[in-house]
């Protein structure tokens, strides 16, 4: 598992449990400490801010939601049998 | 992990045990399936029921129409609707039946080869495909 994976789910296991608004505002918490981290001036960090906020709309457009604005839904596509469980395989 | 048929379900059908048939289509008896995160749940030889997952994501949704033929299994495709929480790597089917969970058998688990997982639950459906040629073959 890669790193943003792996601290995704470790984020997510933290927030469950919480309010949706609070898990919302911490997550914006730490974005904005991340950022502001790197940046010594205003600028550079509304920038990387703005960028980031283009790749959120973006990854929520394309992942959650359908071309005409409704919810996506996820596709789960199993293959055969002799697929899952070629000869010899799927012993244990 | 790779897909794996619980070795203590083979041994319950090869013993004849309570409740391994899934060729039964009842509403609350018969063949489930369960959207299971892998964070939480390891697969393990040594589970045999329900009781012994974790990470179940979503509601579990009921394997109809289940047929056996020629020891292949098979059954209707499944929708799982509003799902949320943590991302999905894994699908458990298990034989449920009117009893505790500790009786629940637990038939395969599948978490490789399969398209669209890991998926991240986003609050809409989930659909599973089962391939035409069927579910699993003994």
């Amino acid at each position: 598992m890669d790193q943003r994976s792996e601290l995704t789910r470790k984020f997510a296991a933290a927030g469950h449990g919480y309010p949706r608004d609070a898990v919302i505002n911490a997550g914006g918490n730490m974005v904005i400490n991340a950022i502001r981290q790197s940046h010594g001036g205003i600028a550079g960090a509304e920038a990387e801010l703005a960028d980031l906020y283009e790749r959120m709309r973006a990854a929520l457009r394309e992942r959650h939601y359908m071309p005409d604005g409704s919810r996506r839904e996820h596709h789960i596509i199993v293959p055969g049998p002799d697929v899952l469980f070629p000869a010899g395989a799927g012993a244990d | 992990m790779a897909n794996a048929l619980y070795p203590l379900y083979k041994e319950a059908l090869l013993a004849a045990s309570a409740n391994v048939s899934l060729n039964v289509n009842d509403a609350t008896d018969g063949p489930f399936c369960a959207l299971i995160d892998t964070g939480l749940y390891t697969y393990s030889t040594a589970h045999d029921f329900y009781n012994d997952l974790a990470g179940i994501i979503g509601t579990d949704q009921r394997i109809s129409t289940p047929t056996v033929t020629t020891g292949t299994f098979d059954g209707d495709n499944l929708t799982y609707t509003s799902v949320s929480g943590a991302s999905v790597e894994a699908l458990v089917i298990y034989r449920k039946n009117v009893g505790a969970n500790t009786t629940w058998r637990l038939v395969a688990f599948i978490d490789t080869g399969v398209t669209g997982l890991p998926v991240t639950p986003n609050g809409g459906n989930i659909t599973v495909t089962w391939n035409a040629s069927g579910i699993f073959t003994l």
